[in-house]
């Protein structure tokens, strides 16, 4: 090959090569310029907001219109739809009119049953209150019942010690009154002894005589063969005769008795044990004198604490047997009213609105077989919804807030107005009108606004860096034509949240009502750069 | 008498002196003529960081290295491929030179055929002009240009570098000195025989001077190509500069030499094609 084919071969290959790489180092250069996103500085507002979270939506003056039954109803005819407005009377839901026969049956049966079952509790109830009673009597405390002397006297009689276990009703102890003694003798009924009648006692082993009258007159008597009268004659100033002694007496006009009698003691009086236990803290001896009140002894009641407990529980609350009377009534009411409505229903078999109302739900439909529970939901006012928020900024809620209810169903969000109407210490209420789905919401916040201040020029939080610098787009005239560049100015920036940053004022590099500012990037910017507009105008 | 030493078989020491010294200065001046353009290429395959290490130099003179310590050819890559810049003005340079050549060409052939084939009056008055104007310097043509392509309404665009190279002189003269070697036997028998004006030009002149077109296209495309105030001047516009403005105005160092071999590639490979006719061109006319 001559030289000078082996030039214009070169040469053919040299150009070939210059015009792939030109085609290929443009589109690689536009490739790997930085894509940006633009846009103006522009006039927006600073919201400050609070967040409320974990809300519980309800439907404001919505009520439920429930229908019990024993058993299932066809629906022949649903008439009503959810949100329909339906005046008194309008028909709702027709029911099969044989069914209702057959439950207005079965309801009679329940109502029967829940008569005898309210009966039976009440029985129950109040019988189990008397034994708890009995189980607790008054003055148990701690488990103890104290055992008090009720009068001044003797312990004449000593029945229990320590540990000793009692029944209810068994006699504890006695105490005589020693300041009065009597003797009891038997006079011929011949005498005509009288009560107030004066008499002399002779008390042979103390040998002394004291003055007495006579208290009580008995019956006649067979004594010995003839007929006699036991006269208690009652010690007038007995001193310091005890009793126990034998003694007699001889009744003004000197009337003597049949025989001798013992001197007893006028008053005794027994205590008993109220409740079964064990003697504990016994705090007298025999023939020890008490004083009127003393604590004599203690009795020990094991069960009281518990059956006391149950005893409060049972009537402050009034359940017994996990149920109470009131929901034994209700239950008996409710029957009662599914009758009611029933026997009305039974000749046309058509449910009416009872007044003016909104259909808020109606989860019935044809030919679904009823079995009982809520019919259908309806508010007499144009529904509205309210959330009530128990979680979030609360300190600066105040009420008439504007707010966005934002809630979540199925991933997806949706958003609603709303204003505050109640705060109280931990929650805030937000009413709105738009909250239909929300019923079904996974979750649900709002955004209350609290303020909003309005500045000249706003850039997107994204675009200014270290809240100081922005990159502006720039223009220049370059080989491949009109190029634009990142152009790193400073700026003076205001207040600030999530998305805007406020500017106040700009170098000379950067005018705030005519350059773009680059907004977004995908790759690493710096002063000078070249960029390539992806979105924003070019102009 | 002085006895000089003589080779078996060779020429006299005196005779093989005088023949050494003129080589040696040829070969000395052809090196220093090639300097440049191996300085350029070995430099071009260096990476850009090892140039700009090379030449960010501020004080003293940048050491001469023509070895790269890692040869690469990243600058090319840098050229050709990531920045598109350089064969944007290259193109450039080609839709600046390509239509001077082929304008020259065509303007100079006749021209210098009017001038060399036929007798008129004032004929050797024209070609003094033309040799005149081929030797004024074209800084000093380029106000009265600028005035003509602007009144012409052409200013920023190609045409006002085209048209002011399509029409220069030097490729009259050399095709006049190569026409009129043209035996006039030729022409007149060809006269004779019937054939007009333009027959005889390209039927005749323009094969026996085939040399000459050749040495014209290459000259005037080396000047084109490396012409750089006239589309300073003309061509205000950045994007029409051709790759001599770029060049000689460009600042990123570590790509500076790939560009130059680039930007040196096309008038090296038209001299490989033509080199026999522009050597007996340049012996011809007696110019360049």
């Amino acid at each position: 090959m001559s030289g000078r084919k082996r030039a214009i071969k070169w040469t053919v290959i040299f150009f070939t090569i210059v015009i792939i790489c030109t085609f290929a180092s443009k589109t690689i250069y536009y490739f790997t310029l930085p894509k940006v996103a633009t846009e103006k500085a522009r006039e927006g507002s600073f919201t400050e907001t609070a967040i409320l979270t974990q809300g519980s939506i309800e439907m404001k003056g919505t009520e439920s219109y429930e229908l019990e039954l024993p058993g299932a109803i066809k629906i022949d005819e649903v008439y009503a739809k959810k949100g329909q407005k339906l005046s008194a009377g309008d028909d709702i839901v027709r029911f099969n009119a044989e069914d209702i026969e057959e439950q207005l049956e079965a309801l009679e049966k329940q109502r029967e049953s829940a008569e005898i079952a309210l009966l039976e509790f009440m029985r129950g109830f109040n019988s189990r209150i008397d034994t708890l009673r009995q189980q607790v009597p008054e003055g148990v405390s701690d488990g103890f019942i104290n055992i008090k002397s009720n009068g001044i006297g003797l312990i004449t009689a000593l029945n229990v010690k320590d540990g000793d276990r009692v029944a209810a009703g068994v006699k504890l102890c006695e105490i005589s009154d020693d300041k009065r003694l009597l003797v009891r003798l038997p006079f011929s009924a011949e005498y005509d002894i009288k009560p107030g009648m004066k008499a002399e006692v002779t008390i042979p082993s103390a040998m002394t005589t004291v003055g007495g009258s006579v208290r009580e007159v008995g019956g006649e008597i067979a004594l010995y063969g003839a007929k006699a009268r036991m006269v208690t004659i009652e010690f007038d100033n007995p001193g310091t005769i005890a009793a126990g002694g034998s003694a007699s007496a001889v009744i003004e006009g000197g009337i003597t008795p049949a025989s001798d009698g013992w001197i007893e003691y006028s008053k005794t009086t027994s205590v008993y044990a109220e409740s079964s236990g064990y003697i504990s803290g016994l705090n007298v001896s025999l023939y020890e004198k008490v004083p009127a009140g003393k604590l004599l002894m203690k009795i020990e009641l094991p069960d009281a604490d518990s059956a006391k407990t149950e005893l409060e529980y049972m009537l402050s609350t009034g359940i017994y047997n996990g149920r109470t009377e009131k929901q034994m009534r209700e239950q008996l009411e409710s029957v009662n009213a599914s009758i009611e409505k029933l026997s009305a229903l039974s000749e046309t078999g058509i449910i009416k609105a009872e007044t003016d109302c909104y259909i808020t739900s109606i989860p019935v439909r044809k030919n679904m077989s009823f079995m009982g529970g809520i019919l259908y939901e309806y508010s007499i006012e144009e529904p509205k919804y309210e959330v009530v928020f128990t979680s979030g900024e609360m300190s600066e809620i105040t009420k008439n807030l504007k707010c966005k209810v934002v809630y979540t169903i199925n991933g997806r969000q949706n958003e609603a107005n709303g204003k505050i109407i109640d705060v109280g210490i931990g929650y805030a209420t937000v009413e709105s009108a738009k909250l239909e789905q929300a019923l079904q919401a996974q979750s649900i916040y709002a955004e209350v606004t609290l303020s909003t201040e309005t500045a000249m020029y706003t850039l997107p939080a994204s675009a200014v860096i270290a809240n100081k610098f922005v990159y502006v787009l720039k223009t220049k005239d370059t080989v491949l034509g009109k190029q634009y560049y990142a152009s790193l100015q400073e700026v003076t920036t205001g207040r600030r949240n999530a998305y805007i940053v406020e500017i106040l004022s700009s170098g000379s590099g950067y005018s705030l009502t005519e350059d773009r500012v680059i907004t977004a990037w995908d790759r690493d910017l710096a002063d000078g750069v070249a960029v390539d507009i992806e979105t924003g105008s070019k102009s | 008498m002085v006895i000089y030493p003589q080779r078996k078989g060779g020429a006299p020491m005196k005779k093989r002196l005088t023949n050494i010294i003129p080589t040696v200065i040829t070969a000395i001046s052809a090196l220093l003529f090639l300097a440049p353009i191996v300085l350029i290429l070995c430099n071009s395959l260096m990476s850009t960081g090892e140039v700009n290490d090379i030449y960010s130099i501020t004080e003293g003179y940048s050491p001469l290295r023509l070895i790269p310590k890692i040869t690469t050819i990243q600058q090319y890559y840098r050229i050709m491929i990531e920045n598109p810049e350089y064969l944007v003005v290259f193109w450039n340079s080609m839709k600046i030179v390509v239509p001077i050549v082929t304008g020259q060409v065509i303007f100079a052939s006749v021209a210098a055929y009017a001038l060399s084939c036929f007798r008129f009056k004032g004929r050797n008055i024209i070609f003094f002009v033309y040799i005149a104007v081929m030797l004024m310097p074209s800084q000093a043509t380029i106000v009265p240009n600028f005035i003509m392509v602007r009144r012409l309404g052409i200013i920023d665009t190609f045409y006002s570098v085209i048209f002011p190279g399509i029409f220069g002189a030097f490729g009259v003269v050399l095709l006049r000195q190569f026409m009129i070697g043209v035996p006039r036997d030729y022409i007149e028998a060809a006269r004779i025989e019937g054939a007009g004006f333009i027959r005889i030009l390209f039927k005749i002149v323009i094969p026996l001077v085939k040399g000459g077109f050749v040495s014209v296209i290459i000259l005037c495309f080396v000047d084109s190509w490396g012409m750089v105030e006239t589309p300073l001047v003309f061509l205000s516009d950045i994007k029409m500069q051709p790759i001599s403005v770029y060049l000689s105005g460009a600042t990123v160092t570590g790509e500076l030499f790939a560009a130059s071999a680039l930007a040196m590639a096309v008038p090296l490979l038209l001299f490989l094609i033509g080199r026999d006719e522009l050597i007996q061109g340049i012996e011809l006319s007696g110019l360049k």
